[in-house]
């Protein structure tokens, strides 16, 4: 013990007798038992409100492994730049480039990808493929239309030419009487 | 050619971590985004993997560790990482701890694939039994920050500074600190001991 920093052998026996009975509260911020990252990052950047850095600090003060891993990321952040063999970096960079995960979404929109034509005359199709359409429709509607008028003329003549033979009857009788 | 893993939280500026805009895309399902994610912050994952690795003499297996934290941060839709918040922490210290955390899940994996349970003497697996102090100091006499610095400087042997830098506060508040914590701790044990004289 280094007496020069302001310890004293008394202080030493002192805390070894407290911490026997040091109890770290419940903490409402543990995940599985350990405390998320966010908040242990949030600590280290000094961004923890005073009662939640409390609740660390209490836990820190009983539990020597989450002190240890607490120390041990302070090291490494405050290390200095290390620097990385450039071809393993860019191995490790392809990989991890590679865990990008594909969505459902994107693959509809791979396989809606036109076909070489689509993309090359497309755009230039797409507004002649509507005025078809609108032209067809025209066709069709005046087609009905047509069909609808010939038939009821043709309705008429079959009208008149029954009338015509029933008004006749009675003369070709008379007709056929006289003659 | 070699990248520097820049990991002094000190040098890394919350515009070199990339803006909120690019973390935005990326979380809509950008690959650009994502690419450049990678490019800038590999270097600091890396580094704290391997920090975490070497003293356990697996550094061969800094790139597979590199690789799970970058799979742990974009699976089940970027749960991981939508859970970091910039307002709290800066994205270099988030990710050290991420990778940090992945190091030691790795090393535990190994230690126990590795540990061949029927060669365990009984003794090992036996499971203790918790034995529970009587507590010797009331709740509130220490703060938790009071305690934390009795820890560091009487059990971890540190000095003022180096608990300061532990904790991120002034060696003067430490002094101080230590001050206070001792004087109340006096204060009870020789009242415990009157009570017990008495």
């Amino acid at each position: 013990m280094r007496e020069e920093d302001g310890k004293t052998k008394e202080g030493a026996a002192l805390w070894r007798e407290a911490r026997q009975g040091w109890r770290s509260p419940a903490d409402p911020d543990l995940v599985d038992g350990s405390p998320d990252a966010l908040l242990l990052a949030a600590y280290l950047d000094g961004g923890l409100a005073e009662d939640e850095a409390a609740r660390l600090e209490a836990r820190l003060a009983g539990e020597a492994a989450l002190l240890d891993e607490l120390l041990a990321l302070r090291e490494t952040l405050q290390a200095a730049p290390e620097a990385v063999p450039g071809p393993v970096m860019t191995a490790v960079l392809a990989r991890a480039q590679a865990a990008f995960p594909e969505r459902p979404a994107m693959r509809v929109v791979e396989s809606a990808r036109p076909s070489l034509l689509d993309r090359l005359f497309g755009f230039q199709l797409r507004p002649a493929v509507s005025a078809f359409a609108a032209i067809a429709l025209l066709l069709a509607c005046a087609g009905a239309f047509e069909l609808g008028r010939y038939q009821a003329a043709q309705l008429d003549t079959a009208t008149q030419t029954a009338d015509t033979a029933e008004s006749d009857v009675p003369a070709e009788f008379v007709l056929g009487g006289l003659l | 050619m070699s990248f520097v893993a820049a990991v002094g939280s000190e040098a890394v500026s919350r515009d070199a971590c990339g803006g909120d805009a690019d973390l935005e895309a990326l979380l809509r399902g950008d690959k650009a985004a994502w690419d450049r994610f990678v490019t800038r912050h590999a270097g600091v994952i890396f580094a704290a993997v391997r920090r975490r690795l070497v003293p356990a003499g697996r550094v061969a297996d800094a790139e597979d560790v590199v690789q799970d934290v970058f799979v742990r941060l974009c699976q089940h839709d970027f749960r991981l990482l939508r859970s970091y918040d910039a307002a709290r922490a800066k994205i270099t210290t988030w990710l050290t701890v991420v990778a940090h955390s992945a190091s030691v899940d790795h090393l535990r994996r190994l230690r126990r694939r590795t540990e061949d349970i029927e060669a365990q003497p009984e003794a090992v697996l036996a499971v203790e039994p918790v034995i529970h102090e009587k507590v010797k100091i009331p709740e509130g006499l220490l703060s938790p920050r009071q305690a934390l610095v009795l820890e560091l400087l009487y059990q971890r042997d540190m000095t003022p500074g180096e608990a300061a830098e532990a904790i991120g506060i002034d060696p003067q508040t430490v002094r101080s600190m230590h001050h206070k914590a001792l004087l109340k701790l006096r204060a009870h044990f020789q009242a415990e001991l009157g009570e017990e004289g008495a």
